[in-house]
Protein backbone atom coordinates (compact mmCIF):
# COMPACT_ATOMS: atom_id res chain seq x y z
CA UNK A 1 0.00 0.00 0.00
CA UNK A 2 0.93 3.48 -0.79
CA UNK A 3 1.72 5.71 1.96
CA UNK A 4 -0.65 8.53 1.65
CA UNK A 5 -0.98 10.60 3.92
CA UNK A 6 -4.48 13.42 4.15
CA UNK A 7 -3.44 17.26 3.95
CA UNK A 8 -3.52 18.77 7.48
CA UNK A 9 -6.84 20.77 7.79
CA UNK A 10 -6.59 23.94 8.78
CA UNK A 11 -9.79 24.24 10.47
CA UNK A 12 -8.10 21.61 13.36
CA UNK A 13 -6.53 24.62 14.31
CA UNK A 14 -8.21 25.88 17.57
CA UNK A 15 -6.96 29.26 19.19
CA UNK A 16 -5.45 27.28 21.57
CA UNK A 17 -3.39 25.22 19.18
CA UNK A 18 -2.11 28.87 17.05
CA UNK A 19 0.92 29.57 19.45
CA UNK A 20 3.93 28.02 18.54
CA UNK A 21 7.89 28.56 19.55
CA UNK A 22 8.83 29.39 15.66
CA UNK A 23 6.64 30.16 13.05
CA UNK A 24 8.35 29.59 9.13
CA UNK A 25 6.92 31.69 6.29
CA UNK A 26 7.43 29.71 3.16
CA UNK A 27 7.94 25.99 2.75
CA UNK A 28 10.97 25.53 0.31
CA UNK A 29 13.93 24.42 0.41
CA UNK A 30 14.90 26.96 3.29
CA UNK A 31 11.71 26.90 5.40
CA UNK A 32 11.72 23.10 5.34
CA UNK A 33 15.33 22.59 6.10
CA UNK A 34 14.83 25.16 9.17
CA UNK A 35 11.48 23.09 10.03
CA UNK A 36 13.32 20.37 10.35
CA UNK A 37 15.81 21.69 12.78
CA UNK A 38 13.66 23.48 15.21
CA UNK A 39 11.62 20.42 14.65
CA UNK A 40 14.19 18.24 16.39
CA UNK A 41 15.50 20.86 18.60
CA UNK A 42 11.79 20.28 20.27
CA UNK A 43 10.34 23.59 18.97
CA UNK A 44 7.30 23.58 18.00
CA UNK A 45 6.98 24.56 14.95
CA UNK A 46 4.82 26.31 11.89
CA UNK A 47 5.15 26.17 8.52
CA UNK A 48 2.74 28.39 6.34
CA UNK A 49 3.54 28.39 2.81
CA UNK A 50 0.80 30.55 0.68
CA UNK A 51 1.86 29.36 -2.46
CA UNK A 52 3.79 26.06 -3.46
CA UNK A 53 5.30 23.49 -1.03
CA UNK A 54 9.20 22.98 -2.59
CA UNK A 55 9.05 26.90 -3.90
CA UNK A 56 11.24 27.64 -7.04
CA UNK A 57 12.74 24.59 -6.82
CA UNK A 58 9.33 22.56 -7.14
CA UNK A 59 9.17 23.54 -11.06
CA UNK A 60 12.90 22.24 -11.64
CA UNK A 61 12.52 19.45 -13.51
CA UNK A 62 16.36 18.10 -12.91
CA UNK A 63 18.46 19.41 -10.22
CA UNK A 64 22.15 18.39 -10.66
CA UNK A 65 24.10 20.26 -8.62
CA UNK A 66 22.44 19.04 -5.16
CA UNK A 67 24.96 17.07 -3.31
CA UNK A 68 23.99 13.20 -2.87
CA UNK A 69 22.47 12.80 -5.97
CA UNK A 70 25.00 11.68 -8.72
CA UNK A 71 22.31 11.21 -11.09
CA UNK A 72 20.31 14.56 -10.54
CA UNK A 73 17.03 14.88 -8.81
CA UNK A 74 13.93 16.34 -9.95
CA UNK A 75 12.67 19.53 -7.86
CA UNK A 76 9.41 17.64 -7.16
CA UNK A 77 11.35 14.41 -5.60
CA UNK A 78 13.70 16.91 -3.44
CA UNK A 79 11.12 19.17 -1.55
CA UNK A 80 8.92 16.25 -1.29
CA UNK A 81 11.02 14.75 0.64
CA UNK A 82 11.86 17.40 2.62
CA UNK A 83 8.34 18.11 3.41
CA UNK A 84 7.75 14.55 4.87
CA UNK A 85 11.18 14.66 6.98
CA UNK A 86 10.45 18.02 8.36
CA UNK A 87 6.79 16.57 9.60
CA UNK A 88 8.54 13.33 10.06
CA UNK A 89 9.53 15.66 13.20
CA UNK A 90 6.44 16.82 14.41
CA UNK A 91 6.24 20.11 12.21
CA UNK A 92 2.92 21.65 11.24
CA UNK A 93 2.89 22.68 7.61
CA UNK A 94 -0.63 24.70 6.36
CA UNK A 95 -1.06 26.49 2.98
CA UNK A 96 -2.74 29.69 3.93
CA UNK A 97 -2.40 33.32 2.67
CA UNK A 98 -0.95 35.31 4.61
CA UNK A 99 -1.89 39.10 5.02
CA UNK A 100 0.00 41.08 7.46
CA UNK A 101 2.59 40.21 10.11
CA UNK A 102 3.66 42.38 13.16
CA UNK A 103 7.71 41.38 14.17
CA UNK A 104 7.87 43.44 17.22
CA UNK A 105 7.92 42.58 20.73
CA UNK A 106 8.29 39.12 22.09
CA UNK A 107 5.61 37.48 20.47
CA UNK A 108 5.54 38.01 16.80
CA UNK A 109 2.05 37.59 15.10
CA UNK A 110 0.91 36.57 12.25
CA UNK A 111 -2.74 37.37 10.21
CA UNK A 112 -3.63 34.67 7.66
CA UNK A 113 -7.15 33.81 6.00
CA UNK A 114 -7.39 31.00 8.20
CA UNK A 115 -6.78 32.73 11.49
CA UNK A 116 -4.29 34.72 13.07
CA UNK A 117 -0.55 32.84 14.75
CA UNK A 118 1.83 33.77 16.90
CA UNK A 119 5.18 32.40 17.83
CA UNK A 120 8.57 33.62 20.06
CA UNK A 121 10.63 33.83 16.64
CA UNK A 122 9.60 33.88 12.98
CA UNK A 123 12.05 32.63 10.23
CA UNK A 124 11.52 34.29 6.96
CA UNK A 125 11.70 32.16 4.44
CA UNK A 126 9.46 33.52 1.50
CA UNK A 127 11.90 33.32 -1.51
CA UNK A 128 11.63 35.09 -4.52
CA UNK A 129 9.26 35.01 -7.80
CA UNK A 130 10.64 35.71 -11.60
CA UNK A 131 11.35 38.81 -12.20
CA UNK A 132 9.25 40.54 -15.05
CA UNK A 133 10.87 42.33 -17.79
CA UNK A 134 8.02 44.67 -17.54
CA UNK A 135 8.62 45.33 -21.69
CA UNK A 136 5.64 45.94 -24.13
CA UNK A 137 3.23 42.73 -24.67
CA UNK A 138 4.33 40.94 -21.68
CA UNK A 139 1.58 41.18 -19.11
CA UNK A 140 -0.87 41.37 -22.75
CA UNK A 141 0.49 37.76 -24.14
CA UNK A 142 0.81 36.00 -20.24
CA UNK A 143 -0.81 32.79 -20.92
CA UNK A 144 -0.78 33.70 -24.57
CA UNK A 145 2.90 32.39 -25.10
CA UNK A 146 4.93 33.89 -22.32
CA UNK A 147 5.48 32.12 -19.62
CA UNK A 148 8.30 32.03 -16.62
CA UNK A 149 7.20 27.95 -16.29
CA UNK A 150 9.10 25.54 -18.60
CA UNK A 151 7.92 22.41 -16.84
CA UNK A 152 4.84 23.67 -16.63
CA UNK A 153 4.22 24.59 -20.21
CA UNK A 154 6.78 23.25 -22.07
CA UNK A 155 4.41 20.81 -24.06
CA UNK A 156 1.97 23.65 -25.58
CA UNK A 157 5.04 24.81 -27.70
CA UNK A 158 6.31 21.40 -29.21
CA UNK A 159 7.70 22.02 -32.63
CA UNK A 160 7.45 25.87 -32.40
CA UNK A 161 10.14 27.98 -32.52
CA UNK A 162 10.70 29.99 -29.53
CA UNK A 163 12.57 32.70 -27.49
CA UNK A 164 14.11 32.27 -23.97
CA UNK A 165 15.19 35.18 -22.21
CA UNK A 166 18.27 35.23 -19.92
CA UNK A 167 21.21 33.57 -20.67
CA UNK A 168 22.26 32.59 -16.66
CA UNK A 169 21.36 29.18 -15.23
CA UNK A 170 17.96 29.26 -14.92
CA UNK A 171 17.49 30.04 -18.59
CA UNK A 172 20.14 27.85 -20.14
CA UNK A 173 19.34 24.96 -17.88
CA UNK A 174 15.51 25.28 -18.84
CA UNK A 175 16.32 25.91 -22.83
CA UNK A 176 18.00 22.25 -22.70
CA UNK A 177 14.57 21.12 -21.01
CA UNK A 178 12.81 23.22 -23.38
CA UNK A 179 14.50 21.16 -26.57
CA UNK A 180 12.89 18.35 -25.93
CA UNK A 181 10.18 19.92 -27.24
CA UNK A 182 10.74 23.20 -29.19
CA UNK A 183 12.03 22.83 -32.77
CA UNK A 184 14.53 25.61 -32.45
CA UNK A 185 15.46 28.83 -29.72
CA UNK A 186 16.67 32.22 -30.12
CA UNK A 187 18.39 32.86 -26.52
CA UNK A 188 18.71 36.41 -25.77
CA UNK A 189 20.93 37.58 -23.19
CA UNK A 190 21.64 41.22 -22.29
CA UNK A 191 25.19 41.27 -21.51
CA UNK A 192 27.62 40.05 -24.06
CA UNK A 193 28.29 36.35 -22.73
CA UNK A 194 26.35 34.06 -20.77
CA UNK A 195 26.56 33.55 -16.95
CA UNK A 196 25.47 30.23 -16.52
CA UNK A 197 27.20 27.02 -15.27
CA UNK A 198 29.81 26.68 -17.65
CA UNK A 199 29.05 22.83 -17.91
CA UNK A 200 25.51 23.83 -19.14
CA UNK A 201 27.33 26.42 -21.63
CA UNK A 202 28.92 23.66 -22.96
CA UNK A 203 25.39 21.58 -23.22
CA UNK A 204 24.23 24.11 -24.96
CA UNK A 205 26.26 25.05 -27.12
CA UNK A 206 25.79 21.71 -29.18
CA UNK A 207 22.74 21.93 -30.07
CA UNK A 208 22.60 23.44 -34.16
CA UNK A 209 18.93 24.59 -33.30
CA UNK A 210 19.48 27.10 -31.07
CA UNK A 211 20.71 30.48 -31.77
CA UNK A 212 22.48 33.02 -29.39
CA UNK A 213 21.59 36.60 -29.64
CA UNK A 214 24.29 37.82 -26.89
CA UNK A 215 24.60 41.58 -26.09
CA UNK A 216 21.20 42.05 -27.14
CA UNK A 217 18.18 43.76 -25.14
CA UNK A 218 14.44 41.76 -25.58
CA UNK A 219 12.44 45.26 -26.21
CA UNK A 220 9.09 44.20 -26.93
CA UNK A 221 6.92 41.13 -27.62
CA UNK A 222 4.63 41.19 -30.46
CA UNK A 223 1.10 38.91 -32.03
CA UNK A 224 -1.78 39.63 -32.42
CA UNK A 225 -4.12 37.21 -29.56
CA UNK A 226 -1.11 35.44 -29.67
CA UNK A 227 2.52 35.84 -29.81
CA UNK A 228 4.32 35.71 -33.04
CA UNK A 229 7.13 37.34 -32.65
CA UNK A 230 9.89 39.49 -30.33
CA UNK A 231 11.50 42.68 -31.15
CA UNK A 232 15.51 42.61 -30.18
CA UNK A 233 18.07 45.63 -30.20
CA UNK A 234 21.99 44.56 -30.40
CA UNK A 235 23.55 46.93 -28.01
CA UNK A 236 26.71 47.45 -29.85
CA UNK A 237 25.46 48.96 -33.19
CA UNK A 238 22.11 49.92 -31.83
CA UNK A 239 19.98 47.96 -34.87
CA UNK A 240 16.46 46.12 -33.88
CA UNK A 241 15.64 42.73 -35.35
CA UNK A 242 12.44 40.65 -35.53
CA UNK A 243 12.40 37.63 -34.50
CA UNK A 244 9.49 35.10 -35.13
CA UNK A 245 8.64 33.00 -32.36
CA UNK A 246 5.31 31.60 -30.78
CA UNK A 247 6.54 31.39 -27.60
CA UNK A 248 8.88 33.46 -25.01
CA UNK A 249 10.21 32.22 -21.96
CA UNK A 250 11.52 34.80 -19.75
CA UNK A 251 14.33 33.91 -16.79
CA UNK A 252 16.23 37.16 -15.88
CA UNK A 253 16.20 36.84 -12.59
CA UNK A 254 14.33 36.92 -9.26
CA UNK A 255 12.50 39.84 -7.20
CA UNK A 256 11.86 38.96 -3.57
CA UNK A 257 8.75 37.84 -2.09
CA UNK A 258 9.19 40.74 0.83
CA UNK A 259 5.98 43.12 -0.31
CA UNK A 260 4.46 42.57 3.84
CA UNK A 261 7.52 42.91 5.80
CA UNK A 262 8.23 46.61 4.07
CA UNK A 263 8.73 49.24 6.32
CA UNK A 264 9.19 46.36 9.46
CA UNK A 265 12.67 44.98 8.64
CA UNK A 266 15.57 46.18 6.61
CA UNK A 267 15.42 45.65 3.07
CA UNK A 268 18.27 46.45 0.86
CA UNK A 269 17.47 48.54 -2.91
CA UNK A 270 16.38 45.53 -4.66
CA UNK A 271 14.13 44.58 -2.01
CA UNK A 272 16.10 41.73 -0.06
CA UNK A 273 16.02 41.37 3.03
CA UNK A 274 19.71 42.13 4.75
CA UNK A 275 20.72 39.61 7.61
CA UNK A 276 23.70 38.92 9.70
CA UNK A 277 26.22 35.60 9.39
CA UNK A 278 23.80 34.44 11.96
CA UNK A 279 21.13 35.20 9.46
CA UNK A 280 19.52 38.00 12.32
CA UNK A 281 17.33 40.40 10.62
CA UNK A 282 17.05 43.95 11.49
CA UNK A 283 14.23 42.89 14.09
CA UNK A 284 14.96 40.46 17.41
CA UNK A 285 13.69 37.75 17.15
CA UNK A 286 13.48 37.33 13.27
CA UNK A 287 15.50 35.51 10.65
CA UNK A 288 15.82 35.57 7.23
CA UNK A 289 16.74 32.26 5.15
CA UNK A 290 17.13 31.35 1.74
CA UNK A 291 16.53 33.29 -1.52
CA UNK A 292 14.63 36.33 0.38
CA UNK A 293 17.90 37.44 1.81
CA UNK A 294 20.19 39.56 0.18
CA UNK A 295 23.35 36.96 -0.70
CA UNK A 296 25.34 35.97 -3.66
CA UNK A 297 24.32 32.42 -4.54
CA UNK A 298 20.79 31.29 -4.57
CA UNK A 299 20.44 27.45 -5.31
CA UNK A 300 18.98 24.71 -3.19
CA UNK A 301 22.19 24.30 -1.66
CA UNK A 302 23.16 27.43 -0.05
CA UNK A 303 19.01 27.70 0.88
CA UNK A 304 19.01 24.30 2.73
CA UNK A 305 22.48 25.88 4.70
CA UNK A 306 20.68 29.07 5.65
CA UNK A 307 17.55 27.15 6.56
CA UNK A 308 19.69 24.69 9.22
CA UNK A 309 21.53 28.41 10.32
CA UNK A 310 18.38 30.32 10.87
CA UNK A 311 17.13 27.43 13.05
CA UNK A 312 19.87 27.48 15.22
CA UNK A 313 20.18 31.23 15.68
CA UNK A 314 16.04 31.16 16.73
CA UNK A 315 16.84 28.14 19.09
CA UNK A 316 19.53 30.28 20.42
CA UNK A 317 17.39 33.10 20.92
CA UNK A 318 14.25 30.99 23.14
CA UNK A 319 16.35 30.18 24.88
CA UNK A 320 18.51 33.04 25.78
CA UNK A 321 14.56 34.84 25.96
CA UNK A 322 13.59 32.07 28.31
CA UNK A 323 17.18 32.40 30.46
CA UNK A 324 15.97 35.84 31.24
CA UNK A 325 12.25 35.63 32.08
CA UNK B 1 -6.76 4.44 -8.19
CA UNK B 2 -7.63 1.71 -7.03
CA UNK B 3 -4.62 2.21 -3.87
CA UNK B 4 -6.29 4.68 -2.98
CA UNK B 5 -8.73 2.36 -1.71
CA UNK B 6 -6.83 1.29 0.85
CA UNK B 7 -6.83 4.09 2.53
CA UNK B 8 -10.33 3.60 4.53
CA UNK B 9 -13.14 1.57 3.62
CA UNK B 10 -15.36 4.44 3.30
CA UNK B 11 -13.21 5.32 -0.16
CA UNK B 12 -15.14 3.26 -2.77
CA UNK B 13 -13.96 2.79 -6.56
CA UNK B 14 -16.28 2.06 -9.33
CA UNK B 15 -14.82 1.79 -12.28
CA UNK B 16 -16.84 2.15 -15.42
CA UNK B 17 -16.71 1.29 -19.14
CA UNK B 18 -17.25 4.42 -21.46
CA UNK B 19 -18.33 2.45 -24.04
CA UNK B 20 -20.32 0.07 -22.96
CA UNK B 21 -21.86 1.84 -19.64
CA UNK B 22 -23.70 5.20 -22.11
CA UNK B 23 -26.31 5.97 -19.07
CA UNK B 24 -24.26 6.05 -16.50
CA UNK B 25 -21.67 8.29 -18.77
CA UNK B 26 -24.10 10.22 -19.71
CA UNK B 27 -25.82 10.68 -16.02
CA UNK B 28 -22.15 12.07 -14.92
CA UNK B 29 -22.53 13.95 -18.27
CA UNK B 30 -18.65 12.66 -18.68
CA UNK B 31 -17.52 14.03 -22.09
CA UNK B 32 -14.57 11.82 -22.69
CA UNK B 33 -12.68 9.12 -21.01
CA UNK B 34 -10.35 8.73 -18.68
CA UNK B 35 -12.36 10.87 -16.33
CA UNK B 36 -13.05 10.71 -12.84
CA UNK B 37 -16.00 11.37 -10.87
CA UNK B 38 -15.19 12.17 -7.19
CA UNK B 39 -18.49 12.18 -5.17
CA UNK B 40 -20.26 11.63 -1.64
CA UNK B 41 -23.52 9.94 -1.51
CA UNK B 42 -24.19 12.36 -4.44
CA UNK B 43 -22.87 14.09 -7.25
CA UNK B 44 -21.00 17.08 -5.78
CA UNK B 45 -19.79 18.30 -9.68
CA UNK B 46 -16.22 17.35 -9.11
CA UNK B 47 -14.84 15.78 -12.47
CA UNK B 48 -11.01 15.19 -13.48
CA UNK B 49 -10.28 13.98 -16.78
CA UNK B 50 -7.12 12.59 -17.90
CA UNK B 51 -4.52 10.56 -15.07
CA UNK B 52 -3.70 12.50 -12.05
CA UNK B 53 0.01 11.99 -12.10
CA UNK B 54 2.50 14.25 -10.20
CA UNK B 55 1.52 16.97 -8.39
CA UNK B 56 -2.31 16.38 -9.66
CA UNK B 57 -2.53 13.38 -7.62
CA UNK B 58 -2.47 15.68 -3.98
CA UNK B 59 -5.55 17.31 -6.14
CA UNK B 60 -7.45 13.88 -5.37
CA UNK B 61 -6.21 13.55 -2.17
CA UNK B 62 -7.15 16.74 -1.41
CA UNK B 63 -10.63 16.19 -2.39
CA UNK B 64 -11.18 12.82 -0.99
CA UNK B 65 -10.12 14.56 2.87
CA UNK B 66 -12.65 17.08 1.65
CA UNK B 67 -15.33 14.98 0.75
CA UNK B 68 -14.53 12.60 4.10
CA UNK B 69 -14.99 15.21 6.59
CA UNK B 70 -17.49 17.04 4.27
CA UNK B 71 -16.41 20.30 5.37
CA UNK B 72 -14.34 23.04 3.00
CA UNK B 73 -12.17 25.48 4.62
CA UNK B 74 -12.44 28.92 2.83
CA UNK B 75 -12.82 32.13 4.56
CA UNK B 76 -15.74 34.10 5.20
CA UNK B 77 -15.13 36.88 2.76
CA UNK B 78 -14.64 33.76 0.26
CA UNK B 79 -18.65 32.56 1.12
CA UNK B 80 -19.95 35.75 1.05
CA UNK B 81 -18.41 35.74 -2.54
CA UNK B 82 -19.37 32.34 -3.73
CA UNK B 83 -22.98 32.72 -2.29
CA UNK B 84 -23.44 35.40 -5.19
CA UNK B 85 -23.50 32.47 -7.67
CA UNK B 86 -27.19 31.79 -8.04
CA UNK B 87 -26.76 30.09 -11.83
CA UNK B 88 -24.95 27.22 -12.98
CA UNK B 89 -21.49 27.76 -13.36
CA UNK B 90 -19.18 25.47 -15.23
CA UNK B 91 -14.89 25.92 -14.07
CA UNK B 92 -12.77 24.21 -16.24
CA UNK B 93 -9.07 24.32 -15.27
CA UNK B 94 -6.18 22.94 -17.22
CA UNK B 95 -3.61 21.64 -15.62
CA UNK B 96 -0.34 19.42 -16.68
CA UNK B 97 1.34 17.08 -14.46
CA UNK B 98 4.68 18.77 -13.54
CA UNK B 99 3.23 22.00 -12.92
CA UNK B 100 3.61 23.08 -8.86
CA UNK B 101 1.20 25.87 -8.87
CA UNK B 102 -1.49 24.02 -10.65
CA UNK B 103 -3.00 22.17 -7.56
CA UNK B 104 -3.49 25.52 -5.85
CA UNK B 105 -5.91 26.65 -8.58
CA UNK B 106 -7.86 22.96 -8.74
CA UNK B 107 -8.49 22.69 -5.36
CA UNK B 108 -9.75 25.96 -5.18
CA UNK B 109 -12.47 25.73 -7.72
CA UNK B 110 -13.20 22.13 -6.18
CA UNK B 111 -13.74 23.72 -2.74
CA UNK B 112 -16.12 26.15 -4.71
CA UNK B 113 -17.64 23.51 -6.37
CA UNK B 114 -18.59 21.47 -3.22
CA UNK B 115 -19.55 25.23 -1.13
CA UNK B 116 -21.99 25.86 -3.76
CA UNK B 117 -24.35 23.75 -5.74
CA UNK B 118 -24.40 26.02 -8.92
CA UNK B 119 -20.97 25.13 -9.58
CA UNK B 120 -19.51 22.46 -10.88
CA UNK B 121 -15.50 22.11 -11.74
CA UNK B 122 -13.62 19.59 -13.95
CA UNK B 123 -9.53 19.69 -14.10
CA UNK B 124 -8.07 18.68 -17.37
CA UNK B 125 -4.94 17.47 -17.59
CA UNK B 126 -3.92 19.27 -20.93
CA UNK B 127 -1.00 17.04 -22.41
CA UNK B 128 -4.15 14.64 -22.69
CA UNK B 129 -6.27 16.47 -24.17
CA UNK B 130 -4.57 18.60 -27.12
CA UNK B 131 -7.63 19.37 -29.07
CA UNK B 132 -9.26 20.33 -25.77
CA UNK B 133 -6.57 22.75 -25.11
CA UNK B 134 -6.39 24.59 -28.38
CA UNK B 135 -9.80 24.92 -28.29
CA UNK B 136 -9.13 26.94 -25.43
CA UNK B 137 -5.88 27.98 -26.60
CA UNK B 138 -4.28 26.96 -23.46
CA UNK B 139 -0.55 27.88 -23.41
CA UNK B 140 0.01 28.69 -20.00
CA UNK B 141 -1.30 26.59 -16.64
CA UNK B 142 -3.09 26.31 -14.69
CA UNK B 143 -5.39 28.11 -16.73
CA UNK B 144 -9.18 28.53 -15.41
CA UNK B 145 -11.98 29.04 -18.03
CA UNK B 146 -15.27 30.35 -16.87
CA UNK B 147 -18.58 29.56 -18.81
CA UNK B 148 -16.42 28.57 -21.98
CA UNK B 149 -15.99 32.07 -22.12
CA UNK B 150 -13.90 34.59 -19.20
CA UNK B 151 -10.68 33.22 -18.46
CA UNK B 152 -7.35 34.04 -16.61
CA UNK B 153 -4.36 31.99 -15.81
CA UNK B 154 -2.36 31.16 -12.27
CA UNK B 155 -2.70 30.52 -9.15
CA UNK B 156 -4.48 32.87 -6.90
CA UNK B 157 -5.37 33.19 -2.82
CA UNK B 158 -9.33 31.74 -2.71
CA UNK B 159 -10.60 35.08 -2.51
CA UNK B 160 -8.99 36.77 -5.72
CA UNK B 161 -10.19 33.59 -7.68
CA UNK B 162 -13.90 34.13 -6.41
CA UNK B 163 -13.43 38.01 -7.79
CA UNK B 164 -12.68 36.10 -10.75
CA UNK B 165 -15.26 33.83 -10.74
CA UNK B 166 -18.14 36.89 -10.48
CA UNK B 167 -16.07 38.52 -13.17
CA UNK B 168 -16.61 35.99 -15.54
CA UNK B 169 -20.24 34.99 -14.18
CA UNK B 170 -20.60 38.76 -15.76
Amino acid sequence: MMDIQFPKDNADLKDKDKEFDVIILGAGPAGLTSAIYTSRSLLKTLIIETGVIGGEAASTELIENYPGFPEGVSGMDLTDGMKMQSEKFGAKIIMTYTKEVNLKGNRKVVKTDDGVFSAKAIIIATGSSPRNLNIPGEEVFKGRGVSYCATCDAPFFKDRDIGVIGAGSSGIQESLYLLKFTKSIKIVEFLPHMTAEKILQERIKKYENVEFFLNHTLKSINGKQMVESITVEDRKVGTDSVLPVSGVFIYVGLRPNTKIFMGSLKLNENGFIIADENLRTSESGVFAAGDVREKTLRQVATAVGDGAVAAFSAKEYIEGKSSTD
Amino acid sequence: MSELTDISDKVNLKVIDFEEEKETVKKYNIKFPPATVLQSDSDLGLRYYGIPGGYEFSTIINSIGMIGKNGVELSEETHRKLSLVKKKVEILVFVTPPCPHCPKAAVSAYKFAFANENIETSIIEANEFPDISREFSVMAVPKIVINKGFSFEGAYPDEIFADNLIKGIG
